[in-house]
């Protein structure tokens, strides 16, 4: 025993300085040949399973194919784990190139406490780009990173239209068409909205961020709270945590929703156990059954009870997110050009088009663009959605971060849950943020 | 009287024993159930594991009547083969039952292998697995069956990460227990008790951090020394971290041992590092099986360290390679689900192989010598 | 100091010195600067100006209602692994060792199994068996008849630990096991024997015989189990979603982590994690020192 562990000890030892002398030479190796290439450090976003983490992947193979003597050294990492490492990254002072990143309270805040956003106009190209579908992003209309398409959409209610007639309803226009449909589903064993309620941030994103321009009739009303306009405790705002306690009292919303996380949804909605869903207008390319997807109806929360004119038919629409230089890329010269010229590869018509049919993107911003004939139904469905919305609305998390935001989405998990009341939560949000 | 003392004591050992053998069949039910459950459903596909996720598998290991449809290449297209060079003509066919749609499961059948009725096939047509060649149908038969676990291996690049995990956990292993047991042999041994004192106070201080707490100004140190990202940055903090339990253990048990082994070895004119080596070390053997397999094994299944601190695929380790399937919005489980298999077969292979040794050495150091 | 002793502190230094230079290297400098950083107002994340303000991220701590909560819930934590899973462990390890079981060794191998598992693997699982109509809901609803009830202790602050707890019962205790079993082996049976021959009941023999001689192993035990469960992290974070359960099954560790990497509204964040991370070590220590001290008071011969 004794022999055998110290003959495995040393042959491990001995195997791994062979195997990282190997790394060594092969790294060598590389920036040997070719010149010295540009070498653009990358955080990309994206996991092994998703349509976004193997586009990324190819679309790197093939231009550092093209390209040999530029290497996009990238990471890739996602959800809570990318946000960690920016968190991290930026703190060492080891600044990637280009990055993922958005210009919210959310995606854009640690790179602009960073002092690392950098403004892209300049290199943005007229013949590509269409700059007039890219939002401001800074004071002076900055455009801190080239966002994958259009608004993002965060409010959407997705409704099985062959099992709603099934059920012998037809699309909802108000809040109380769905409440009738109650008894009938839950004579079915159905659920009628599926939320992943063990979320935190669904509720925050999916339900209050259309919620509080519907009870306010004011699209902006969180970015004014958070500037000190509004306060959250005003009545306009618990009106509309008011609704959620609502919806679950009404069976609308289970109670049980807080316990379904992401995943279970998209597969719950999939399998047609619910009427709708609600998510993000992302949510679309992870509708697996082609029954359901073909007959998916995407809509706006319906009118709600009580709610102002001036925020009817409101969809929560952030910035969308998407890949930019940072200052400390921006300031070497060939970095900034090979990046330029990765991102001119990353944001063509066909990775575009790709983008729109894997259901990641609502619309292009690309100059002059033809929206396919032939794309699969649900994301022509999607499209088609997206032109028609009336109104858009301040998405939660956009604006407000930390822990008040925090305090708000688990306050409205409590809501349903039964463990908290809209006036108490509204109270902790407002304490938390002043 | 006496007959009443024995019967009430053997019903009460009777109850004793029915409830030590509820309590253990329950842990036991506990533990394996869900890894048995993993275990099976690594090999279903995701419709399959929506539609029940307690079924036993059954599509992908029958899979000789699934229908594929031919498609046309496409940008999002995963080749198998490299396009560039190989420029034969191939039939790419796609599955209808396996994420449809979605190009993850699709073939490249090289048309000259077809019968020419096959190869001619369109775009949109149908073509049944069992309509196909032999080998054809096999070389599908078992890519389905392991779809799962190539998709894993292939993507998450996990054959790299699970080399890099064995680097981590042998190397620092190593490190740990030769520089654990040199200074456990020096404040144990030798007679700077004061001194000893103090390394033993700042050692055991850092049993009460965990890497978690310090990551921040960890990253920033190595950051600036450029040690992020290597292995040899990654297997520092390693060792560092796995000091404190392997001094602890190994200076109680040195302590243990009898002094006259020292002194005579110095009579014999050996030098205090030859007496180290040659005979305390030895003689450690047991706590040192010990701290071997507690710092391996926690440097196998570390996570959050190798998260912070790699940021190539060249330096990651395999939890991190798993956990790029179990993010938040990830939807293929069945990936997900034949990576954790792949992360956890390692140390299970090894735990039932060695079980006596393990279970005796684990505690070898732990018992006060 | 004469020739040789000098010799002898240098070889001294040369046994400790390659060790301590990576330890120090590694742990030191994250120690000093968290301590350093606590004291401050600096955000390294935009660098610039920074100065001393005392104790005031201290000071935020004791006042705020998170900071208490993670405390208590770490409590809790400490409770289970004290009264949880080194009772436990100690009950398993005396049935094992008196041979009240068939196939011992098996089911100390099944204990022991967490122990191998990742915690990627348990957290997954684990969150699996207590999601909306997951096993756990599925056991409830056979034994009440009711195809809606749910398990739902883990989205009330007052019951989540009820699970957590379990969790953590089911991965540790097998490692105390280990330790009680290999030192109840080490008792002399010969003891035991004569006891019996002299009528000693069999909680007499427990009490009179076996529990004196466990006291050190016991003492070990808690030392690990203190700052084990202080320091722990993985599978309380692992276990739950970002939201309502995890600000239910808040831990220091946690709470540490999520106001440093999360709370970006608070330029302060950082220096406010390390105050925590701080008190946590301040915490564990005079726990075991505390633990040492009772111990000292059953068991005044030994020394740890």
């Amino acid at each position: 025993m004794k022999k055998a562990l110290f003959t495995l000890l040393t042959l491990t030892v001995v195997l791994s300085t062979l195997f990282l002398t190997g790394c060594q030479k092969k790294a060598d190796g590389d920036s040997a040949s070719g010149g010295a290439p540009v070498v653009v450090k990358t955080m990309a976003y994206g996991d092994n399973s998703n349509a976004e983490g193997m586009s990324w992947e190819r679309i790197v193979g093939y231009f550092m194919d093209e390209n040999p003597d530029v290497i996009i050294d990238y990471e890739m990492l996602y959800d809570e784990a990318y946000h960690q490492k920016v968190v991290a990254r930026l703190a060492s002072g080891d600044v990637p190139h280009m990055a993922y990143m958005g210009a919210d309270a959310r995606w854009g805040a640690p790179w602009k406490e960073a002092g690392q956003q950098w403004d892209h106009r300049d290199l943005l190209k007229d013949s590509m780009y269409d700059t007039s579908l890219i939002p401001a992003m800074g004071p002076n209309g900055e455009i801190y990173e080239i966002p994958l398409g259009t608004s993002n959409l965060t409010t959407v209610l997705f409704m099985n239209k062959a099992l709603v007639e099934e059920l012998g309803f037809s699309e909802p226009k108000t809040y109380e068409d769905i409440k009738a449909m109650v008894p009938a589903a839950q004579a079915a064993g159905l659920e009628v909205i599926s939320i992943d309620g063990a979320d935190g941030w669904a509720w925050g994103s999916c339900v209050m961020s259309a919620f509080h321009a519907r009870t306010s009739g004011d699209p902006n009303w969180v970015s004014k709270a958070v500037d000190g306009q509004n306060k959250f405790t005003d009545p306009e705002f618990v009106a509309a945590l008011e609704l959620i306690d609502m919806m679950v009292k009404d069976g609308v919303i289970e109670q049980k929703a807080v316990l379904v996380d992401y995943g279970t949804n998209i597969s719950n909605y999939s399998n047609g156990k619910a009427l709708f869903m609600v998510q993000g207008q992302w949510a679309a390319g992870g509708i697996e059954n082609p029954e359901v997807a073909d007959n998916t109806v995407m809509m706006a929360w319906p009118a709600m009870p009580g709610e102002k004119a001036g925020g009817a038919g409101s969809v929560g629409a952030a910035i969308q997110v998407g890949y930019g230089l940072t200052k400390a890329g921006a300031a070497d010269e060939n970095v900034k050009a090979a990046a330029m010229r990765f991102l001119d590869v990353f944001y063509s018509e066909e990775e575009t088009t790709q983008r729109l049919r894997d259901g990641a993107i609502v619309a292009p911003i690309l100059k002059g663009y033809q929206t396919p004939s032939d794309l699969p139904a649900i994301i022509a469905e999607k499209v088609r959605f997206a032109q028609s919305v009336a109104l858009q609305s301040d998405v939660v998390d956009a604006f407000l971060s930390g822990a008040p935001n925090d305090t708000l989405n688990a306050g409205m998990q409590k809501i349903v849950a039964g463990q908290s009341t809209p006036a108490e939560v509204a109270a902790e949000v407002e304490g938390l943020l002043r | 009287m006496s007959t009443k003392e024995v019967s009430k004591s053997s019903i009460g050992s009777a109850v004793g024993t029915t409830l030590s053998y509820i309590v253990f069949v329950t842990w036991t039910l506990i533990t394996i159930v869900p890894l048995i459950w993993m275990l099976y459903s690594s090999f279903k596909s995701n419709e399959e594991l929506t539609r029940d996720i307690y079924a036993l598998p059954y599509d992908m290991l029958n899979n000789m009547d699934d229908e594929y449809t031919v498609i046309a290449p496409s940008l999002n297209l995963v080749y198998d083969y490299n396009p560039r060079q190989d420029k034969r003509e191939r039939l790419i066919i796609e599955s209808t039952t396996i994420a449809p749609g979605r190009r993850m499961m699709v073939h490249f059948l090289l048309k000259e292998d077809l019968p020419s009725e096959i190869a001619s096939r369109q775009p949109g047509d149908t073509v049944v697995i069992g309509e196909l060649p032999r080998r054809l149908r096999r070389e599908i038969h078992w890519k389905t069956v392991w779809f799962n676990y190539r998709s894993a291996i292939s993507r998450a690049k996990l054959g790299g990460k699970f080399i890099n995990s064995l680097i981590y956990a042998g190397v620092s292993t190593f490190l740990i227990i030769i520089l654990g047991s040199m200074i456990a042999f020096g404040v144990s041994k030798m007679r700077f008790k004061k001194l000893s004192a103090v390394v033993i106070g700042l050692i055991g201080l850092g049993y009460l951090i965990s890497i978690n707490s310090v990551i921040i100004p960890l990253f920033l140190m190595l950051t600036s020394v450029g040690l992020t990202d290597t292995h040899v940055g990654i297997i520092m903090v390693y060792t560092a971290f796995g000091l404190p339990l392997a001094v602890m253990l190994s200076s109680q048990f040195m302590r243990g041992l009898p002094n006259s082994l020292i002194e005579s070895a110095y009579i014999d004119g050996a030098t205090t590092f030859r007496t180290f080596w040659s005979i305390i070390l030895p003689m450690t053997v047991p706590v040192i099986i010990t701290i071997s397999i507690l710092s391996a094994l926690g440097i196998w299944n570390e996570f959050l360290l190798v998260l912070v601190l790699a940021s190539s695929d060249a330096t990651k380790s395999l939890p991190v390679g798993v956990f790029s399937f179990s993010s938040l919005t990830s939807t293929q489980l069945g990936w997900q689900l034949a990576a954790l298999v792949i992360a956890t077969a390692p140390a299970m292979a090894v735990y039932f192989s060695f079980n006596k040794q393990i279970t005796k050495g684990v505690v070898a150091g732990a018992v006060k010598g | 100091m004469n020739k040789r002793d000098q010799k002898e502190l240098m070889v001294f230094l040369g046994m400790i010195g390659p060790g301590l230079l990576v330890y120090l290297f590694i742990v030191a400098y994250p120690i000093l600067y968290s301590a350093w950083l606590s004291f401050t107002d600096f955000n390294p994340n935009s660098g610039g100006d920074w100065s001393f303000v005392g104790l005031l991220q201290y000071k935020t701590m004791v006042e705020d209602p998170n900071f208490w909560h993670a405390f208590k819930n770490n409590m809790i934590v400490v409770a289970v692994s004290a009264f949880g899973q080194i009772p436990i462990g100690f009950v398993l390890a005396y049935i094992l060792f008196r041979n009240r079981v068939k196939w011992g060794h098996f089911f100390q191998a099944m204990v022991f199994l967490p122990q191998f598992l990742s915690t990627i693997v348990i957290g997954i699982l684990w969150k699996r068996m207590f999601a909306a109509d997951g096993p756990a809901s599925r056991i409830i609803q056979i034994f009440s008849g009711d195809p809606s009830r749910q398990f739902d202790l883990m989205l009330k602050a007052d019951t989540v630990m009820y699970p957590i707890g379990f969790a953590l019962i089911w991965m540790y205790t097998g490692f105390y096991m280990l330790i009680f079993l290999a030192n109840l082996q080490k008792i002399d049976k010969s003891m035991v024997e004569a006891a019996k021959i002299d009528g000693a009941t069999e909680p007499q023999i427990f009490t009179r015989i076996i529990m004196p001689l466990m006291t050190g192993a016991i003492l070990v035990s808690a030392i690990l189990a203190i700052a084990g469960s202080l320091k722990g992290f993985d599978l309380i974070f692992a276990m739950t979603t970002q939201g309502l359960q995890r600000n239910n099954a808040m831990v220091l560790p946690i709470f540490m982590y999520q106001t440093a990497f999360q709370d970006y509204r608070n330029p302060m964040r950082f220096a406010y994690g390390s105050a925590i991370s701080n008190a946590i070590v301040i915490i564990s220590m005079v726990m075991i020192l505390f633990s040492n001290w009772v111990g000292s008071k059953f068991n005044a011969g030994e020394d740890y």
